[in-house]
């Protein structure tokens, strides 16, 4: 929290690191991408969908040991993908782009882009998705999945002869997810429970869907509940892109769900958009609720790419966390995990996706390289949310007005900051808060005291004014004594927020401007003199 | 600097009903401030597969509904976040309701698979 320039530039550097700012990746200027996917209503969107049919049956027909395969490509889910923790966004990134291609490949499209579902807009599944193959309960399907006997004979021998070939390090990361052998793996197919005081299967936890039972939903009951629309809902989604942290231990402060040993490990705390319309959408379309308690449809376990409403249901989550990023980046903020986080979360081994032409992505594939749309270049038409992200960028564009100078007397700083940098400070878009920056001389001799309470109107009389008072605003501090062998300017500055409590705001009315009386007093009660200010601004962070 | 978020106050168990809902009030750390959004957090223990935790204010207005996806059984749910709308919280105070689901019709969580609730304040930087 500590600059030692007088300079805007040099203010605003200060403000940011004031604000827990730390070195992430430069902001680049997009590109038009190659590819762009669009809202499924729209017309391009609807065209998609159309190679999106002919890639699926194209899947289908895949022999079970080819990894391309409709139900191998699902099984890539079931095995590696990251639920409750803050590889979930990433990981699904690449698990789609990497889907895009193969469907381009097979469909015979080379311009396909998935297109997404927004169940904001439209909490229902979209018509065309129970057309044909895009809908699991297809005829097509029922070769495959008429029952678990024709499943098990279709797919069990080649998938484990894949077991067989996978890597240390793949066995690794299944066996922290608990699939230790290819038994315990098919259990959850299967729903088979081998604990000696259970030894049955239990019909919720079968990932295998029968084909007349792979989607609740129907074409007569296309409806998401009102719950599950709730969750979809205006209100949850803007709660849901409000965090500015990409990931923060408290839940509610974090876009991301919580940061875990592995992207396999047990779910920790699950973000809103994760833990409300990702997880409902899910389940609804499986059949929880109604068909309590199983067997669900696919979208309710881990075969829920068996499902092809799982890829645009995961567009939408993708467009949304693209949707925050832009907001971020409108707001000069982070985007990413910032300093050791960002290596822990770039280098964590993604080791099951298979690319466009069928092959193994391989061992050096890292979350790291499915950070940017940039990586299948690709972008979203707008969607619900995208106003986030305007709104961020008005704010930026419209009120960064200079830093403003106080006057220094009797040890104090008055500025008259405009009532519509007030009003900006304290409207509900506002991201950017008004902030004091305190330049004083570090107290020196004998003097013990280090950390230093800024105060705001506070009376003359106030000597101290703590957190619990309407005047404070901050407390500033040093750290380290001075080093007396160095020479160290006595002078330091420090920026600090203002918050929107105060009562100079407060008490705005319909003045034309707020008037600050900035000025520092020992803090924690402890008495002595306040060091001496040299300088007082107030700006924009 | 986030007071709002340093502060975090977990409320009072006002009643349950074991065959009806678990009734909680909670208290908001302060009031809530412009650009500022309550939570609440719901700690979940392990829940049968398919089982769905309702969450609505005292009144019946929704407040989210939490179906735990990608857990294997045997694990624990997870913690969830659901915004609240301002205006269900009354003098700083919001009463909620909690529910879960079952074949049969829904019933109180037992203390196991609703393991706390929080209240929290978000979004503004202060």
């Amino acid at each position: 929290m500590r600059s030692t320039g007088h300079t805007r530039r040099h203010f605003l550097a200060t403000a940011a690191a004031a604000a827990g700012t730390a070195v992430w990746p430069p902001v680049r200027a997009r590109a038009a991408a190659k590819y762009r996917r669009h809202n499924v209503t729209s017309p391009e969107g609807e065209k998609a969908l159309a190679s999106y049919a002919k890639g699926v049956a194209a899947m289908l027909k895949l022999p079970a040991d080819h990894p391309q395969n409709w139900f191998r490509n699902a099984f890539i889910h079931l095995m590696d993908c990251p639920h409750g923790n803050w590889w979930f966004y990433v990981w699904h990134r690449g698990y789609l782009g990497f889907f895009e291609r193969t469907i381009r490949a097979l469909s015979g499209d080379d311009t396909f882009a998935l297109p997404y579902w927004d169940w904001t807009q439209l909490p229902r599944i979209p018509e065309q998705m129970f057309d044909g193959v895009l809908t699991p309960t297809d005829k097509a399907y029922e070769h495959y999945t008429g029952n678990l006997a024709r499943f098990t004979s279709f797919i069990k021998a080649a998938l484990n002869s894949s077991w067989g070939g996978l890597t240390p390090a793949q066995h690794g990361q299944l066996n922290t997810r608990g699939y230790t052998d290819f038994d315990k793996l098919w259990n959850d197919v299967t729903g088979y429970d081998p604990d000696p005081n259970v030894e049955a299967g239990i019909s919720g936890n079968e990932a295998f869907a029968i084909t007349c039972g792979a989607r609740y939903l129907s074409r007569d009951n296309a409806l998401l509940d009102t719950q599950t629309a709730y969750d979809c809902s205006p209100f949850v989604i803007y709660g849901g892109l409000l965090p500015t942290d990409f990931n923060n231990p408290t839940a509610y402060l974090s876009f991301t769900s919580s940061k875990t040993a592995s992207h396999n490990s047990a779910p920790g705390s699950f973000s809103v958009l994760e833990g409300m319309p990702h997880n409902n959408v899910h389940n609804y379309i499986g059949g929880v609720g109604p068909i309590d308690p199983g067997p669900y449809g696919n979208m309710t376990n881990f075969l829920s790419p068996v499902d092809p409403i799982f890829f645009l249901h995961h567009a939408n989550m993708d467009r949304l966390w693209d949707v925050w990023t832009r907001k971020q980046q409108a707001l000069k903020l982070p985007y990413l995990p910032t300093g050791d986080d960002l290596k822990t979360f770039s280098q964590e081994p993604f080791l099951f996706y298979v690319d466009g032409q069928g092959t193994p992505v391989g061992a050096n594939s890292r979350a790291g390289d499915y950070l940017s749309t940039e990586v299948f270049d690709y972008d979203y038409a707008p969607g619900f949310g995208e106003n986030v992200v305007q709104q961020a960028s008005a704010s930026v564009a419209a009120s960064r007005p200079p830093a403003l100078n106080a006057a220094l007397k009797d040890n104090s700083g008055t500025v008259t900051v405009p009532r519509a940098a007030v009003q900006s400070h304290l409207a509900d878009t506002a991201q950017r808060p008004l902030v004091a920056q305190v330049t004083l001389t570090r107290p020196g001799g004998l003097a013990t005291t280090r950390e230093f309470d800024v105060l705001v109107n506070a009376p003359p009389g106030v000597a101290s004014a703590g957190p619990d008072t309407p005047y404070y605003a901050g407390t500033i501090a040093f750290f380290g004594p001075m080093m007396p062998g160095m020479r160290m300017s006595m002078d330091t500055t420090f920026a600090v927020p203002l918050p929107k409590a105060l009562p100079a705001f407060a008490k705005l009315g319909a003045a034309p401007h707020a008037t600050l009386d900035i000025r520092v007093a020992p803090s924690r009660g402890r008495r002595g003199p306040a060091p001496t200010l040299k300088a007082v601004l107030v700006g924009t962070l | 600097m986030r007071l709002a978020a340093a502060a975090f106050v977990l409320l009072a168990l006002v009643a349950q009903n074991p065959t009806a809902a678990q009734e909680l009030t909670l208290a908001l750390p302060h009031p809530l401030g412009a650009g500022e959004t309550a939570f609440i957090e719901v700690q979940l223990g392990t829940l049968a597969k398919g089982r769905v935790v309702t969450v609505t204010t005292a009144a019946g207005q929704p407040l989210g509904t939490i179906s735990p996806f990608g857990v294997r059984p045997g694990q624990n749910a997870g913690t969830y976040t659901l915004p609240v709308p301002a205006a269900a919280i009354r003098d700083g105070r919001l009463a909620i309701r909690l529910t879960i689901s079952q074949p049969g019709g829904p019933r109180a969580p037992t203390a196991q698979e609703v393991r706390g609730v929080k209240l929290g304040i978000g979004g503004a930087k202060q």
